[in-house]
């Protein structure tokens, strides 16, 4: 029984890891940060499975246990040994796709949102992640109002950055 | 104008392909790896806190000398006292115990991010309570000695006497302030100081985001 609930859980969670990438590569800068967090979110899942009942879809559960482990849950290893930052592959721009000015307006916007706070990140994040502002404010416990009016001031702030 | 935010949002999901891709088996050696989470943490110093606590309280019945003391009582509603401050002391912990489990288990992963905050803060304020409550015992405690000292205890009475007829009385009270003063304050202080570093360190990043959040309330 708990052999099978063990590999239900790997199966579902490698299927959507995807989710855990993003917020791990919001929310760390080195790639060792980045493993430390993609485990601990891993760790949070996998206690947190047995109670998940399957009333919401798994990856919309999934975005709530990644989300509170990396603004509330997570401390940062000592183990980890501190390596350089790096500039992780989602904000390594293909020159050939895009151009000059797009490629840095969006490497502009990326920086941007790396320095947003906790918060706000998470915020960017679900609306990246197309997520409705009924849903966002469920994740994030905040009203949709709250949540509109501050997305509406963080897309103001990247407006002055892009056009100063 | 093509709104900034829709340009960022596509290039952010054209981007899925280039996410790291663990496999399988990395995945299941991670679920039995040790988790570092702050909850963790304060669950471990609150456990350990109560020790402390409870093990202050049971500490006189661990020495003999105070089944002797208690022998000698022979007045019965002394005896009945320390029997209902025994049963008061023990009563707190044990609802105390119970708060904190209920507190525990009410922390879930799962939860809304401000739900889970505030969560985690009123666990902690269960144990901040319980300190509170032990502080301010202690100082109710070591006041009640002091006077039981001097308005019971042979030796200091006839001290008492001694500074009476020298006429430096006034000093006499005066150091004695001072010192029970002091004592009482570095007590404090020392526990207070211990709390703020323990604390502080681990909630500074939820204190942080909690206050982010309120801030989004308008």
């Amino acid at each position: 029984m708990n052999k099978e609930l063990e590999h239900q859980f790997v199966t579902e969670l490698e299927n959507n890891q995807n989710i855990v990438h993003k917020v791990c590569t919001l929310y760390t800068n080195d790639r060792d940060s980045h493993n430390d967090l993609f485990q601990e979110i891993t760790i949070q899942l996998w206690k947190a499975y047995p109670k998940f009942r399957g009333d919401s879809k798994f990856s919309t559960w999934m975005y709530r246990v990644a989300l509170n482990t990396a603004i509330t849950l997570y401390r940062k290893s000592k183990r980890r040994i501190k390596t350089q930052d790096y500039e992780s592959v989602i904000f390594k721009i293909k020159a050939e796709e895009y151009d000059e000015t797009q490629e840095l307006q969006l490497k502009l916007m990326y920086k941007t949102v790396k320095q947003l706070g906790d918060i706000d990140k998470a915020l960017v994040f679900l609306y990246l992640e197309d997520k409705n502002y009924s849903e966002i404010s469920e994740t994030l416990g905040i009203s949709e109002v709250n949540a509109r009016v501050k997305m509406n001031r963080i897309k103001n702030k990247l407006r002055t950055i892009l056009n100063p | 104008m093509m709104d900034e935010l829709e340009l960022l949002k596509k290039d952010w999901q054209n981007k899925e392909e280039q996410l790291p891709k663990l496999s399988y088996n990395q995945i299941y050696t991670m679920i039995w790896k040790k988790s570092s989470s702050i909850v963790k943490w304060i669950f471990y110093i609150s456990i350990l806190e109560l020790l402390f606590w409870v093990l202050m309280a049971i500490a006189p019945f661990l020495v003999d000398s105070f089944y002797e003391k208690l022998g000698q009582i022979e007045d019965s509603s002394t005896k009945l006292f320390m029997l209902y401050s025994n049963i008061f002391t023990f009563g707190v912990i044990a609802v105390f115990i119970y708060f904190l489990y209920k507190a525990y288990r009410g922390i879930s992963s799962a939860d809304n991010v401000k739900s889970l905050m505030e969560r985690i803060l009123k666990t902690r304020k269960i144990v901040q309570y319980y300190v509170g409550y032990n502080l301010v015992m202690a100082v109710l405690v070591t006041l009640f000695t002091i006077y039981h000292m001097f308005t019971q205890d042979e030796k200091i009475m006839q001290l008492l006497e001694g500074v009476r007829e020298d006429g430096s009385e006034f000093k006499f009270w005066f150091v004695v302030l001072l010192i029970s003063f002091l004592g009482l304050l570095f007590m404090v202080g020392f526990i207070w100081l211990f709390y703020r570093l323990i604390y502080g360190f681990l909630l500074k990043k939820l204190n942080r985001n909690y206050k982010e959040l309120k801030k989004l309330k308008i």
